[in-house]
């Protein structure tokens, strides 16, 4: 029979040997993590483009008023299907696509200078596809109605619409509309304004390349047909937008969006022409009472 | 000249191998069968005395016999082994033949083709032990019925021990071992229980060590779990299993004694080692608790020692799990190397095998049923050990023997089956309490047993703050709520029944027909709840009722099994999906909004397999298998639009589909395991499944299924077990398994609102997933001084293919997905395992590393690591004084992290500590053969852990999800 001595002592020696590989096992590389800084994109310390001031893109900035980041992304879309039988007239990019959770720390406020491709990439994280739409007048006055002129203006949701191609005026104190999971209860009627963009137009007034508003609409100009570019997950339905809206008949850029847009603001936003840290005004908020938590 | 020096090493090293492989005489012999024997320190003379123990390949024994001889008898006599319940046999020695000073013994066995066994000694090298004189004051032990049938012959003038042993094994026809074997049993018992000891508690004198006389061959020959000298003292703690020099099989006809068959059913429902309980030792016996080779069915449809079956498995007994404090069977998943269990935020128990969590590549069974349900692939997991005998795990692909499912590994639960009562109760923290009680009876004389089993556990469940979840910010913004509040408590009650029927019918001479039932309800809280918001209102049940029959039958050509089962499964899960109070349409749904599904599920079909013996070392199965699973009803309401009533979520869900509601499955399979050399065995398999899945057709920008397809999947084996030493066994091992796409993977749709943005989709276009695994293991058995040391090790390589997963990469929908270019896993585990003879001490460490990559994913970011990629497992048990143990469990997990195959999932980042869990338990030895006491204790320090959740990132469940701390459990069980 074993004393009691003898059987403390091969327990403690077992114990002891189990905590020693293990105190060896935890300092040596037999457990890996993947780099938590290691980016999804190619040459993540490539330039993506460059700015002339500081930029914040946090969801108070970009899910509720023109943002130049925004509006560059939109100007990418805008400017994809302008190569071939097909061109975009409008685009537009929700806001919650744009993000400032960072892989590894948040990036809300850009700082003049250089932006890296894997800062952007942080900045547009979703592999979304995208797509261009043939879209009536009517549904288009319905998209800018739930994406900009809908509860979006007061609650910063992720619907809220960059835009390209467009100048809108909103008038908050009309009806907006109401909605209810993917139902519409309510039409809206902020939208007062739809201006269009002239193809090709060189005119040194840049509000004279928008064409006059389209507003109020009648039978006949509802039917209207103008093509829109679009990511997949707004045209598919997301965000509560209607796919019917959008039509069936879209093409599908061959491209990821991020590719899309980081090719563009590479060659647009140079060193000797960076993007400007103010916006455009695209989307004129009349008696909207936004709040800008940037002040 | 440096090539050419490592040239001639490496010649000379296989060289020597090949000398060992062939010269090594003795090594042990891998074979079917083997007797668990624990000698006394010495026997009493004048006293009777069984040679008894549990029998390992008892399925496969057709006799045995044990031969002694001691001065009274001058020569060899023979006694049969008989019966006594379960796998357990005795052969009684007639106390006028033992007296001192010494006693010699051995036992062979025979199977039904006539191949020879020596379980315990041999003829050439006998097992020895003291004889010491008879006590005065001890009262003689009660004598169990003389046998209708003297099983006691002596050797004929002339005869060898063999004639003599087939002689004997001749005459005993059978007829009466019956009653012999139940009689002996209850005089066993009684004896027991009337407070006198029985015979094998000779315990008054310290043990003895006998000097053995060398015999002529006698060279040293090592057993495999004991040690002998040729000079000096033999010490035999377990069977031997040294084939003795110039011993052969006996060329003669299979017959004789046939022990009641109804433990020898083969398949999936095999029984495997049933182990005395600690009350059956005194407390100066040796322990065989653990002394005995863990035995499984699960790697061959066949019972053998974990060492020898061509796969990395792994047994753990009751006692096992009472003795550490295992009170679940995820506590037990936790303690195998190689797995680790956690909880998901609808509260299910997940377990990972080898880095990978999957429901659907992980067969369950429940004494040889599938628990898996045909919908999701979900098994109800969290189940009382109190019902269980044993729980048998096989990491690596078993999809040869199993099937689908079987891919990362398989576990099969085995049910109490024995005669007598147990009962339990038990009552702990959270309003914890749990009634158990198992018995089985046999009828009379007759052939016929029933078995029952049923336990009842309820809980209140932890409770732990979630301090966000993704309604916090929205019920904030509605003034519903205080910024610092927390979002709210995990609720993790519930309640459980597990409840069995067996009735057996087992025919002297072979033939056992066995009907079961089992009824599994399952009714709790969601823990969390869906979509990382806390739902306290929350209400999951889930009822499975699994039925059998079996039928056994040997023939003179091999063993048919023919088995018909058929299953029904119904779940309800209502899960909150939003709190009391949230906005919605410009008002506030006052009780919440809800999600709930309920589906039904039924499965049916048959297996039949015949075992063939192919000349002495070739056993060849041939099976077929076909099963029907449907799913006759599935509802999924919800009333997250306007908070009123509950509607259907989709007019035509996929579910509806034909093609998604049934699916047949056939399978045919083919098994040979060869024994080419004593040391040497190979096990082929190869087993065709074809799978009814559905086409897909795409209309619009939807994939709906359109007709059907059946799928094949091939899957081999290969396993060569090699002996090379007696203590030595090596193992290299191949095996593909797959697993078929779920009903749910193909159909899942999940409504779409603010709430669901991220969720999965089904796809009716995904394939089955394969798995190819290469294992290599060793293992040996040291004896240091008079007790053992078991270290195992093994290594894997696995890699999947067209895995099924969900990765979001655009944060809307995440469609199922066959990954593109597959997932490698590789890594070790380890065990060590120290027993003690002649005390209750026992201790054993194991641990496990894996490396598993995602191979479609950039370097740099394509490891898996949300499972602990170390871990370790540590257990003891200390007995304090005759009647007290303590144990001590602490288990080790490295830090967990988020995978990063995605933009999105390397944004939602989070980071698990390390954790050190310490479980304890004091408890008591069986006091007064009738009751054991038990003060459980888990998570002793309190250490504060956590498991991921779907989206760990600001604006939804940031604080993880919190697992339970310290809790204790007081249980006493009963015995008779």
């Amino acid at each position: 029979m074993h004393s009691m001595k003898t059987i403390k002592a091969i327990f403690l020696s077992i114990s002891a040997a189990a905590a020693a590989a293990l105190a060896i096992a935890s300092q040596t590389s037999c457990v890996v993590y993947n780099d938590e800084c290691t980016r999804f994109v190619e040459d993540p310390d490539g330039i993506a483009f460059y700015l002339d001031g500081s930029v914040n893109i946090s969801r108070n900035e970009v899910r509720v008023r023109d943002n130049p980041v925004g509006e560059a992304v939109a100007d990418a879309y805008y400017n994809a299907f302008n190569n071939g039988d097909q061109r975009a007239s409008a685009a537009i990019v929700n806001g919650g696509a744009i993000r400032e959770d960072g892989q590894c720390e948040s990036i809300a406020v850009l700082k003049a200078g250089v932006i890296k491709r894997k800062t952007l990439r942080d900045i547009l994280p979703f592999d979304n596809r995208l797509t261009l739409s043939r879209v009536t007048y009517a549904s288009l006055k319905q998209i800018l109605e739930h994406g900009i002129a809908g509860h979006s203006v007061v609650d910063s949701k992720g619907s809220y619409l960059q835009v390209a191609g467009l100048k809108v005026t909103v008038d908050c104190s009309r009806q907006g509309e109401e909605m209810n999971e993917g139902k519409i209860i309510t039409e809206g009627d902020r939208v007062t304004s739809i201006r269009i963009r002239i193809p090709d137009c060189t005119a040194s007034n840049e509000d004279a390349c928008y064409g006059p508003n389209i507003l109020p609409l009648s039978p006949q100009s509802s039917g209207t047909i103008i093509y829109l570019a679009a990511e997949d997950f707004i045209s598919g339905g997301g965000d509560y937008f209607r796919p019917d809206w959008f039509g069936d008949d879209k093409t599908v850029a061959t491209n990821y969006a991020f590719e899309i847009v980081a090719k563009y603001l590479a060659s647009t936003f140079t060193k000797d022409s960076p993007m400007h840290h103010i916006p455009e005004e695209r989307v004129t908020l009349q008696n909207c009472e936004a709040v800008n938590l940037t002040e | 000249m440096r090539t050419h020096l490592i040239q001639k090493r490496l010649y000379l090293a296989v060289l020597l191998a090949c000398a060992a492989f062939v010269l090594l005489p003795g090594a042990a012999l891998a074979q079917n069968i083997s007797l668990a024997f624990s000698p006394p320190k010495s026997v009493e003379a004048g006293s009777s005395w069984d040679i008894s123990g549990s029998v390992i390949g008892a399925e496969d024994m057709a006799s045995a016999q044990c031969r002694y001889r001691t001065e009274a008898t001058g020569k060899w006599e023979q006694v049969s082994m008989v019966l006594e319940y379960d796998d357990f046999f005795r052969a009684r020695v007639p106390g006028k033949d033992i007296v001192p000073p010494v006693i010699e013994f051995y036992c062979i066995a025979k199977d039904y083709f006539g191949g020879r066994y020596d379980i315990l000694g041999s003829a050439n090298s006998p097992e020895r032990l003291k004889v010491t004189e008879a006590s005065k004051t001890k009262p003689a032990p009660a004598a169990p019925k003389a046998p209708a049938a003297s099983d006691e012959t002596s050797d004929e003038p002339g005869m060898t021990p063999d004639e003599a042993f087939d002689s004997a094994d001749d005459e005993n026809s059978g007829a009466g071992d019956d009653d012999f074997a139940a009689e002996a049993a209850r005089s066993a018992r009684k004896a027991m229980a009337d407070g006198g000891k029985s015979a094998d508690e000779n315990s008054a004198q310290p043990m003895e060590i006998v000097p053995s006389e060398p015999t002529g061959s006698d060279d040293g020959i090592q057993s495999s779990f004991g040690h002998r000298s040729a000079q000096g003292p033999r010490v035999q703690e377990f069977p031997a299993q040294d084939l003795a020099a110039g011993e052969t099989p006996a060329d003669d006809e299979a017959g004789g004694v046939t022990p009641p068959s109804s433990e020898l059913s083969s398949s999936k429902n095999i029984r495997t080692k049933t182990q005395r309980t600690v009350a059956d030792f005194s407390p100066e016996e040796p322990a065989t608790l653990y002394g005995a080779e863990d035995v499984v069915s699960i790697a061959s449809n066949k019972s053998e020692t974990v060492t020898l079956a061509p796969a990395i498995a792994s047994g753990v007994s009751e006692d096992q799990m009472r003795d550490i404090g295992l009170l679940t069977l995820p506590d037990v998943l936790k303690t195998i190397p190689g797995m680790e269990t956690s909880r998901d935020v609808q509260g299910f128990h997940r377990v990972a095998i080898r880095g990978i969590f999957d429901d659907a590549a992980l067969l369950v069974m429940y004494d040889g049923h599938r628990l898996n349900n045909a919908y999701d692939s979900k098994a109800m997991l969290n189940l009382s050990t109190e019902n269980l005998e044993q729980v048998e795990v096989l990491r690596g692909p078993g999809s040869a023997l199993h099937g689908s499912g079987a891919t990362l590994g398989t576990i099969n639960l085995l049910p109490k089956r024995r005669t007598g009562i147990h009962a339990s109760a038990m009552g702990g923290l959270q309003g914890t309490a749990e009634a158990h009680f198992s018995g089985g009876v046999r009828f009379g004389q007759s052939n016929w047993y029933l078995y029952g089993d049923a336990s009842y556990r309820r809980t209140d469940g932890y409770r732990e703050e979630i301090t966000q979840d993704t309604a916090s910010e929205t019920m904030e913004k509605a003034g519903k709520k205080d910024s610092e509040e927390p979002a709210g408590i995990t609720d993790d009650h519930g309640q459980w029944v597990n409840a069995g029927l067996e009735l057996r019918r087992s025919r002297a001479g072979g033939g056992t027909t066995r009907a079961f039932a089992r009824v599994l309800y399952e009714d709790r809280g969601a823990l969390v709840g869906l979509y990382d918001i806390v739902g306290t209102d929350s209400e999951l049940s889930w009822l499975a009722i699994l039925a059998d029959v079996t039928h056994f039958q040997p023939f003179s050509i091999g063993n048919l099994n023919l088995r018909l089962f058929f299953d029904h499964q119904s779940v309800d899960r209502r899960f909150q999906v939003a709190p009391k109070g949230y906005p919605i349409g410009g008002t506030f749904a006052d009780a919440g909004l809800f999600e709930e599904t309920k589906h039904t599920t039924q499965s049916f079909g048959f297996d039949a397999s015949m075992d063939f013996k192919l000349g002495k070392t070739n056993r060849l199965t041939a099976g077929i298998t076909g099963e029907m699973q449907r799913l006759p009803s599935y509802e999924y309401t919800h009333n997250t639009k306007d908070g009123g009533e509950m509607v259907p979520a989709f007019e035509a869900p996929l579910q509806s589909y034909s093609e998604i509601r049934s699916r047949l499955v056939g399978a045919v399979l083919l098994q040979d395991f060869w024994q080419i050399h004593p040391t040497f065995s190979l096990t082929l398999g190869l087993r065709l499944d074809v799978t009814q899945l559905p086409k897909a057709a795409e209309i619009g920008e939807q994939v709906v299924p359109d007709g059907t397809r059946f799928v094949p999947s091939i899957n081999p084996r290969i396993g060569l077990v090699w002996s090379p030493a007696a203590n030595w066994t090596l193992k290299l091992l191949y095996g593909r398994a797959f697993r078929a796409p779920t009903m749910q993977e193909l159909s899942d749709q999940i409504t779409d609102n603010s709430l669901t943005q991220g969720r999965n989709e089904g796809n009716p276009a995904l394939r089955p997933a394969t798995i190819d695994t290469v294992e290599a293991s060793v293992e040996t058995t040291l004896s240091v001084g008079l007790s053992r040391l078991r270290i195992r090790a093994n290594g894997f390589f696995n890699h999947l293919s067209d895995a099924i997963m969900a990765v979001d990469e655009t944060g809307n929908v995440s469609p199922l997905e066959n990954r593109e270019f597959g997932v490698r896993v590789f890594g070790a585990e380890g065990e060590l395992r120290f027993e003690f003879t002649g005390s209750r001490a026992y201790t054993f460490v194991n641990c496990s590393w894996f490396r598993a990559e995602d191979l479609g994913v950039t370097d740099g970011l394509q490891y898996l690591t949300n499972v602990p990629q170390l871990r370790f497992n540590w257990a003891a048990m200390l007995p304090i004084g005759p009647y007290l143990n303590f144990s001590l469990l602490a288990q080790y997990g490295a830090e967990r992290r988020n995978n990063t195959r995605s933009v999105l999932e390397a944004q939602r980042s989070y980071k698990i500590p390390p954790y050190i869990i310490v479980g304890a338990q004091l408890s008591t030895q069986r006091l007064a053969n009738l009751v054991e006491f038990a003060l459980t204790a888990k998570n002793v320090f309190n250490f504060k852990t956590f498991d991921e959740v779907p989206r760990p990132d600001s604006g939804r469940m940031p604080g993880l999800l919190p697992r339970e701390g310290f809790s204790a459990y007081l249980t006493a069980r009963f015995f008779y």
